[in-house]
């Protein structure tokens, strides 16, 4: 692709720069550590009103536990601030007026794009180890015991979780595009975990990609391998999408 | 550089819609390779439109453009490689200080000279180590045009450049341009500054309604205007008003004050030098009274005969 290397550079340099993605970092790893500490926390102690909002999650002691609702926080939580962040790297380009600058530049528009999701590939595994680190510390401060096999499968787990969240969260990206702006992107995000929350609800989330990996990341027994790999589809497709939208999109509004 | 057979810029017969709008409607321009050219035009009239066409921002409904021998859709990555552009408001990625900003667009475009660059950065008063978004609008223009003028570019598509510059800064700017040219760039130059065109431009283009009216060098477009003349003669200066080609004559006993088509200005000189003549003022008309009398004249033409 024309001028990749050059466009990673440049968007790496704008994300590390930053304050939307260095806010919504520390919203997720802390964010979600510190929900999950509490509530598992106040379950462990026997809150009956907290016991009642964690549904499966309630059944598990111990790391299982802490994990499973860490996996329910990060479904939402992670996905948000994901989509957020994903249409504000697109979508901040058409609204601050930065596209056309961009677009004169000797990068094709494909290069650019894809620069960008790769960029939040990256960020959302460097996310996916912190929160990650962070459950592993919370886990040992709670006094939920050695770390087992168990607990080291849960964990892992997780960083994959987070990371499929970010994947899952690449239809923003295309929103944003074709909406030219940070809304239409966050309006997708809302939507999906809308539907994916739906779709547990119902009982059907194992079959759907956007809900599978946490239905996974709480009860691996209850989804395989097959309808975990789905999800992959999702940001595989989107990514895609939002590259042949850059590739064909004009300024002309 | 790249050497260039031909136009830096021909564009033939471009016509570009936007719904029921049509920004370009038939719009000619030719920039030669080395020319700083000047390309004017009221707000809405298609400037912005046509270099949106030349960067591969917009596709031309109809009609031809290329640039550097090259197409600026299909070949737009090579061409940008070889241009560098300001627009006319630039937007800033707003976390980055102004240094970084130019450092990222000289890598993208395949690098740039720092020694060039260190040198725009001190000619323009510029402070490159703060933030993007601290920068008043005069310093983002800055910004760009450092970046742009530090590049190897060997064109440059400038649209309203130097909008929130102050004088002393559009005089460094203007030193710039004369560089660019003597450098063997070409410039395409977009401006509302009709002294500026004026100063540092070989050939201009007008253009109105989405097409070209009005395009040649100065003199060329001079030639096709009017000179203003005062003159004092020792008699009474009569018969001017006979005189074809003369406007707006206004006698008080032996002064007369008056413009006069260019091309009759043999006419007028016979018919006064018998008359005496005392002192004699020729004014040829500014670029800015070509653009508005251009306008004015349009705008009278379009204008219904009931309301004018």
């Amino acid at each position: 692709m024309n001028g990749l290397p050059a466009a990673l550079t440049a968007e790496a340099v704008k994300s590390v720069a930053a304050r939307v993605v260095r806010a919504a970092s520390l919203f997720i790893v802390v964010g979600i550590s510190v929900l999950a500490t509490t509530l598992t926390w106040a379950a462990n102690r026997g809150n009956e009103q907290v016991l009642a909002q964690l549904g499966p999650a309630a059944d598990l002691a111990g790391w299982d536990r802490l994990l499973g609702v860490a996996a329910q926080v990060t479904a939402a939580g992670a996905l948000l601030g994901f989509g957020v962040v994903l249409s504000w790297a697109i979508g901040r380009e058409f609204a601050d007026g930065t596209i056309a600058g961009l677009y004169g530049l000797p990068v094709s528009r494909a290069s650019i794009a894809l620069a960008k999701l790769v960029v939040h590939l990256c960020w959302t595994v460097l996310v996916g180890v912190l929160l990650t680190a962070a459950l592993l510390l919370v886990g040992l401060l709670l006094g939920l015991g050695p770390l087992d096999s168990a607990a080291a499968s849960g964990l892992a787990r997780q960083f994959v979780l987070t990371v499929l969240s970010g994947g899952l969260a690449l239809p923003a990206a295309w929103a944003a595009t074709l909406g030219r702006g940070l809304l239409a992107g966050v309006a997708a995000t809302i939507a999906i975990i809308v539907v994916a929350q739906v779709a547990v609800v119902a009982g059907s989330g194992a079959w759907l990609p956007l809900a599978a990996p946490a239905l996974w990341a709480i009860r691996p027994d209850s989804v395989s391998g097959a309808q975990v790999a789905l999800a992959l589809t999702v940001p595989a497709l989107f990514t895609l999408a939002t590259v042949r939208a850059w590739r064909r999109l004009e300024l002309d509004r | 550089m790249n050497a260039v057979n031909g136009p830096a810029i021909e564009i033939a017969g471009l016509t570009k819609s936007f719904g029921r709008s049509h920004a370009l409607d038939g719009l000619d321009l030719t920039v030669g390779t080395g020319e700083v050219h000047g390309f004017l035009g009221p707000n809405g009239s298609g400037k912005t439109t046509t270099i949106r066409i030349l960067l591969g921002l917009l596709r031309a409904d109809a009609g031809t453009a290329r640039m550097l021998g090259l197409d600026p859709w299909q070949d737009a990555v090579a061409l940008h490689r070889r241009l560098a552009y300001v627009p006319g408001d630039v937007t800033l990625w707003p976390t980055i200080t102004g240094g970084e900003v130019i450092d990222l667009l000289g890598r993208m475009r395949g690098g740039l000279d720092r020694t060039r660059r260190d040198e725009l950065l001190e000619r323009f008063d510029l402070d490159p180590r703060k933030k993007a978004r601290t920068y008043s609008k005069g310093n983002r223009q800055k910004v760009a045009l450092v970046a742009a003028l530090a590049s190897h570019a060997e064109l440059l598509l400038l649209d309203e450049p130097t909008s929130g510059l102050d004088p002393l800064m559009e005089a460094e700017f203007q030193r710039c341009v004369e560089r660019a040219k003597q450098d063997g760039r070409t410039v395409l130059l977009s401006s509302h500054i009709l002294a500026e065109v004026e100063a540092l431009c070989d050939r201009v283009s007008i253009i109105r309604l989405g097409r070209t009216v009005e395009t040649g060098t100065l003199r060329e477009l001079r030639h096709l205007t009017r000179t203003s003349i005062t003159v004092e003669t020792a008699r009474p200066p009569a018969g001017i008003d006979g005189l074809p080609g003369v406007h707006d004559l206004v006698v008080d006993d032996h002064h007369a004050r008056f413009d006069v088509d260019t091309a009759e200005l043999d006419a007028v000189v016979r018919l006064l030098a018998p008359l005496g003549v005392r002192s004699l003022t020729s004014t040829p008309p500014t670029l800015e009274e070509m653009f508005l009398r251009h306008y004015g004249d349009e705008e009278t033409r379009t204008v219904p005969a009931a309301i004018r």
